[in-house]
């Protein structure tokens, strides 16, 4: 049988790579309501199931894996950066929300959401200069609550699972 | 437990009503604009009237990087030399403080001004 240390290293590869895949997934898509950088941000469900079965070193690392891979075959390196901040700012708010206030995976989730696109649109107006981008701010704001909200609910089913993979090693 | 989840549940709906109510009182700033100003590089390229349909090929280098257009008091971004074209799907603006940017090329449309068609005008018709 596999040690539960091989199980945490199988969990981490898998949600690395269907991070990867959800990212690609989502470029794909059109899914576009005029505003820019506004996605779903499917790939957060694989950082926060991570964060709450493995923990939340191995959950930034796979975030930062995901990014830069990503940028690397799909985008560009525009989009690495504005991934990256986003990927920093929430990871900090995630963890303090996880930590400080003992809250579930449904409120890191949903904090995270907001965190990574006001992250992503900081870089946007630091980079361009140009802070009419803030604009935007307050419609991605919401769209992050809403789509935080749902991976929220998806990662709350996905971890109690997980968690006995974990520890039903067999030994 | 249970107090918990409660607890958790309506900082959730409050987070939500808080940020809802940021986006409606965004949205009721909006007034047309009077003019179109065009950064490349954070650096002033023109300031155009929106009043007045323009052409606007945006050069750098030697090169049309983008391709910007004024019709009917909005301005939206024709063509553009990048691969995304995400400043193409952006669409018409014309409300003061919209803008069109387009991240590769490092080009800005900026809406500022008060222009005809803002409340006012309407209140002193």
């Amino acid at each position: 049988m596999m040690s539960s240390r091989t199980r945490k290293i199988v969990l981490l590869s898998v949600s690395a790579a269907l991070a990867m895949i959800f990212s690609y997934v989502e470029s794909l898509i059109p899914f576009y309501f005029g505003v820019p950088g506004m996605k779903l941000g499917l790939s957060n469900i694989c950082i926060v199931v991570i964060m709450f079965t493995i923990g939340e070193i191995p959950a930034l690392f796979v975030n930062i894996l995901r990014i830069v891979l990503t940028a690397l075959l799909f985008t560009n390196i525009f989009s690495l950066v504005f991934s990256l901040a986003g990927a920093f700012l929430s990871f900090l708010v995630m963890v303090a929300i996880k930590r400080i206030f003992r809250l579930s995976a449904m409120s890191v989730s949903l904090f995270g959401g907001i965190a990574h696109n006001a992250g992503q649109l900081i870089a946007a107006a630091i980079i361009v200069k140009e802070y009419a981008v803030l604009f935007y701010l307050p419609v991605l704001l919401l769209s992050g609550a809403a789509t935080g909200f749902l991976i929220g609910l998806l990662a709350r089913m996905l971890i109690p699972r997980l968690k006995t993979f974990i520890i039903n090693s067999g030994g | 437990m249970k107090g918990k989840g409660k607890k958790e549940a309506l900082l959730i709906v409050i987070v939500f009503a808080v940020l809802f109510i940021i986006f409606m009182m965004s949205r009721s700033l909006y007034t047309n604009g009077s003019c179109a100003v065009i950064t490349v590089d954070g650096v002033l390229y023109g300031k155009y009237p929106l009043s007045k349909d323009t052409d606007i090929p945006i050069i750098k280098d030697n090169n049309e990087i983008n391709h910007a257009v004024i019709e009917n008091g909005t301005v939206y971004m024709k063509d553009a030399a990048c691969k995304n074209h995400i400043c193409i799907s952006q669409g018409r603006k014309k409300a003061s403080g919209e803008s069109i940017v387009c991240l590769p090329n490092r080009v800005v449309i900026r809406i500022e001004g008060v222009g005809e068609g803002a409340d006012y005008d309407v209140i002193a018709n």
